[in-house]
């Protein structure tokens, strides 16, 4: 599988899952309540395709994972969702960026990913963790649950809330990128024609 | 090498093959996650992977096996303390009180759930974490070559490993430069999310820049070759180890299916 | 063995390009010769480098006419992962040669022979020979991410000889190492060349530092060879102005043709009263210590001090505090110990983007601060953060356009531009912020000839309008030519700080530090002058 990538795209991969990780610090530095961390993925689904994009976000989780433990390794199936989704709406032309400004199209791109990664991301974390990381954020289970949720439900409400505001975002600066890039550049992606202006 | 959490040392688990390990630690979190509701006996088995992984740790010197038991703690304790306040106070199907703290009351259930939750973890965790801090991530690439993944898949990891410290620099390089033009990353939220971009697009743009250069580097250096490649790295195996892994892993997926078949 | 290569009525042209970027090349190269392609940025050097080497059309895409001949095969016929056995490329960044799939110096010299399924013992027997060969026994054992560039730079070209090409191709070899790195690679350069095991073709700008290492010489203009003769030869001829080349200045010198970078007319004089601000700050840095959080200590009680309306030069060896202490200056590190202050304001007392308003800094990397979708936007952004009105804002970087000869570039999107164009886009994006204070890090790396003069006239008319400067490089002929003063540091403490001549004359000094006499300096020696001419108006006196 990994054999069919040209050799921009597989020089590429391994800057794109470095990108995630170094905006996790960026991201730090300017105290937002975002996570950010698939943009190297959604970049490298957009330029390259679904295949490439997924496996980017895979790559990403596992090799993060080398670094800080194996628990974040299992949610690579939702990175590598997202990046499938990334590539599919980039190839749907959802991602191209136009002077008269489509970007609604990339922010509804955006918030569907989300969606579906709090989707993929619920039975994982519930299964293997009951729905909690240890951040802040479990405090939103604990209030799902007092609702009358089960415990899948609760993770996947937890994941509803963050998810999608954090993907639509995460579209809107690669977007961006996109248009920032000079032309040629994009050109010489793999998928490239699906995102040029 | 940027730091990963393999810890050098040497030892019994530093010259087994990372299949083996990795094996043992498959093994150990298919069988935590089987329903174990009436034979509980059975969890001896993923409990005697960690613990036998742990005592080999202790076995190989104070450095590898602080480390291990250290990261193992950072990473479990946080999700421990959430489980028994999440679940403790919260779980759904909480209905026998244990304990009334103010107005919140931990049940018999939710206590339970957190325990089996975080049992399960602290089993799977400290069997990956073994792997992870024993065998060097070269190595571990190596492994996965030799059942199959592409020398293309086995380059994606190290290079990603690889390119981290320089990316790092770069990013706190692209900071003091922004910082030195007037960009503020301070203040309020808008003004400290008008930063993102010009942090953002930097970083990714010189990244991108260079993957045609390094491109080229691979295609120098024939790495797509359609010719089959060799390796400079050799891992050591052994008969005995080949057949101890089949027959784990025989024994977990026979193990599984009854506890299927018997729930 | 193959012992020449065939380059047939060669035309290129890059996929979606109007234009070919390679006329109608024909030249052949024989066995032990060693070739330097010489021209201006975009002639198309490294795109026939990349051709003889394959990568296009093969890698690039894009149209190819002709076709290379090697051995009696053809390029065009034969699968670049072949024909990269045959022809190795290296190219100008150290860095991006690194596979990042090997952990050592010797495992990243065997991953080509990995690549092409040669058996492991074999492996270990050619990658011996070559680290042998090439003097890289110390360094087989380290990553090869610890190494500095010079060093990276000669494991990438052993990690191409080691599959044993016919053809090795050099693009810009030198041209991002410092002055050490760069002497190293022309020494094992120099070593392969001689070795003759290889002929070797290098594309290079430098030919003030590789002629003596090229016996012919082929020139590119916009495309088409408009040269092909020994080297000497080819410099003797006048037209090299137009061709974008500058010769190496003995060469120059002996024709006659050379002048000085302030002979008149002055091309880009710019007036002190344009460029004087109401404000100005002298910088104090009074015996400044700092360590880093995981580091040794990087400066030691260091003192400086730059008045305004003087240049003063901060030189010596990556990694000797050089840059630590420049961001003292506008607060991008703090002082462990010691104080540092503009003019009345003690640097500790304000946050970075305060102090942005007095210290303008050029970086040394382009791509870590351009964002912008235009010059122009990429240049007002500076101003935009400081709260410059329309009006300010607007004459501001029309006025840093103008004095950076970007006028024309100002809504040309800043990714496309040659790397000199962005350089000069950093030091607009810097002037445009008015400051009293510029520091400037390798300003004039990747520059040529005539980017050169155009800064030494732009930093002389700085210094007159009274602005206070410190600049950090490796040029020490910039550093003759304009420095007040000149500053050697060396592993975190101050070794000198006089005026220029005075430490240029001290070869001890400079060899200690690492650092390289001017050219015109060696060039006088080399006329047999008793006076020795720092700068390139005392050269021209000398030679009256």
């Amino acid at each position: 599988m990994i054999r069919q990538f040209n050799t921009l795209t597989l020089a590429l991969i391994p800057v794109a899952v470095v990108i995630n990780i170094v905006m996790g610090q960026i991201i730090v530095v300017l105290k937002l309540p975002l996570y950010l961390d698939s943009i190297g993925t959604v970049l490298v689904g957009a330029l390259a395709g679904p295949l490439a994009g997924g496996l980017t976000g895979a790559l990403a989780n596992i090799v993060w994972g080398l670094f800080t433990g194996p628990t974040i390794i299992p949610f690579a199936i939702t990175a590598f969702v997202i990046g499938v989704l990334a590539g599919q709406f980039a190839r749907a032309g959802w991602l191209r960026p136009s002077p008269t400004s489509v970007i609604v199209k990339a922010m509804f791109a955006g918030l569907i990913t989300g969606i579906v990664a709090a989707v993929v991301s619920a039975p994982i974390a519930a299964l293997l963790f009951g729905g909690v990381t240890g951040a802040g954020t479990d405090a939103l289970v604990a209030f799902f649950q007092s609702m009358g949720a089960n415990v899948i439900q609760a993770t996947l409400g937890q994941g509803l809330v963050s998810d999608p505001l954090d993907k639509t975002i995460t579209f809107i600066v690669v977007w961006l990128i996109l248009r920032a890039m000079p032309r040629r550049q994009v050109a010489r992606f793999p998928q490239g024609d699906h995102v040029l202006e | 090498m940027p730091p990963t959490l393999f810890v050098p040392g040497e030892g019994l688990l530093y010259r087994w093959h990372p299949l083996t390990k990795i094996t043992l630690a498959v093994a150990a979190l298919v069988l935590t996650l089987v329903p174990w509701g009436r034979r509980p006996a059975w969890l001896a088995i993923p409990l005697a992977i960690t613990v036998g992984f742990g005592l080999m740790m202790a076995a190989h010197g104070r450095g590898p096996a602080l480390a291990w038991a250290k990261r193992l703690l950072w990473l479990v304790a946080p999700v421990f303390l959430s489980l028994i306040l999440v679940h403790g106070l919260f779980y759904p199907g909480g209905r026998t009180p244990v304990w009334q703290v103010g107005p919140l009351t931990f049940t018999q259930e939710g206590l339970l759930f957190a325990a089996t939750v975080g049992g399960r973890l602290l089993l799977a965790v400290g069997a990956f974490m073994v792997v992870l801090t024993t065998t060097h991530p070269a190595d571990l690439t190596t492994a996965l070559v030799n059942i199959g993944l592409s020398p293309e898949g086995a380059y994606l990891i190290l290079a990603a490993i690889h390119l981290l410290p320089r990316m790092q620099a770069r990013a706190q390089a692209i900071v003091a430069a922004q910082h030195a033009r007037g960009l503020r990353t301070d203040g309020p939220p808008w003004q400290r999310a008008r930063a993102l971009l010009p942090l953002t697009i930097p970083l990714v743009l010189g990244a991108i820049q260079d993957v045609e250069e390094r491109a080229m580097a691979l295609e120098a250096r024939a790495f797509r070759s359609s010719r089959p490649k060799t390796s400079l790295r050799v891992l050591r195996d052994s008969p005995a180890q080949r057949a101890f892994r089949r027959g784990l892993l025989l024994l977990s997926g026979a193990v599984t299916l009854l506890a299927r078949l018997t729930a | 063995m193959p012992t020449s290569y065939t380059v047939h009525n060669v035309t290129y042209t890059y996929p979606a390009a109007r234009l070919p970027a390679l006329r109608e090349i024909t030249f052949s190269q024989e066995a032990g010769e060693v070739l330097v392609v010489a021209g201006a940025n975009g002639a198309g050097k490294s795109t026939l480098l990349a051709t003889l080497a394959g990568f296009a059309p093969h890698f690039f895409g894009g149209h190819l006419e002709g076709d290379v001949y090697l051995n009696g095969r053809s390029m065009c016929h034969t699968p670049l992962a072949e024909w990269v056995t045959s022809v190795g490329l290296v190219f100008a960044n150290p860095f991006n040669q690194i596979s990042g799939a090997r952990l050592t110096v010797f495992e990243e010299i065997a991953f080509g022979l990995e690549n092409i399924g040669v058996p492991p013992d074999e492996i270990g027997r050619r990658v011996n020979t070559v680290i042998h060969r090439l003097s890289l026994t110390e360094l087989a054992n380290r990553s090869p991410y610890t190494l500095s560039g010079g060093q990276q730079q000669r494991v990438a070209i052993a990690s191409v000889l080691v599959l044993e090409p016919t053809l090795l191709a050099l693009d810009e070899p030198t041209s991002q190492l410092d002055p050490e790195g760069k002497r190293d690679v022309l020494t094992m350069l120099h070593q392969i060349a001689e070795g003759g095991h290889h002929m070797v073709v290098m594309a290079t700008h430098d030919l003030e530092a590789t002629h003596r290492l090229a016996a012919r010489g082929l020139i590119l203009h916009r495309g088409y060879v408009v040269g092909d003769a020994p080297l000497p030869m080819l410099l003797a001829r006048s037209e090299w102005v137009q061709w974008g080349i500058t010769p190496p200045l003995e060469i120059a010198l002996a024709q006659g043709t050379w002048r000085p970078w302030s002979a008149p007319p002055p091309p880009f004089e710019s007036s002190a009263d344009e460029l004087a601000l109401p404000e100005s700050l002298p910088v104090h840095v009074e015996r400044v210590s700092y360590r880093y959080p995981t580091g040794p200590e990087a400066l030691r009680r260091v003192s400086l001090r730059v008045e305004p309306g003087q240049i003063v030069a901060l030189v010596g060896r990556n990694g000797a505090g050089k840059t630590t202490l420049s961001k003292m200056l506008n607060g991008l590190l703090r002082p462990s110990e010691g104080q540092v202050r503009l003019g009345p304001h003690d640097v500790s007392d304000y946050p970075v983007a305060t102090l942005a308003r007095w210290v303008g800094y050029v970086f040394q990397n382009p791509a870590d601060q351009i964002f912008k979708r235009t010059v122009w936007d990429e240049v007002a952004f500076g101003p935009h953060n400081l709260g410059f009105s329309t009006k300010r804002l607007w004459r501001a970087v029309e006025r840093a356009l103008a004095l950076c000869g970007l006028e024309s570039l100002a809504h040309a999107h800043p990714y496309d531009l040659l790397p000199n164009e962005r350089r000069w886009v950093t030091v607009a994006s810097a002037l445009a912020m008015e400051t009293p204070i510029l520091v400037l890090d390798e300003p004039t790396g990747g520059f040529d000839r005539f980017d050169y003069i155009r800064m030494c006239h732009l930093l002389r008319s700085l210094r007159a309008a009274g602005r206070t400067i410190l600049l950090i490089t490796h040029d020490m002929g910039l550093v003759a030519e304009l420095a007040d003063r000149m500053v050697i540091v060396d592993s975190g403490t101050v070794v000198a700080d006089a005026p220029p001549r005075q430490v240029l004359a001290d070869d001890e000094l400079l060899a200690k530090a690492g650092l390289e006499p001017p050219p015109t300096v060696r060039a006088s020696r080399a006329m047999g002058s008793s006076r020795v001419a720092y700068t390139e108006e005392e050269l021209v006196a000398l030679l009256d």
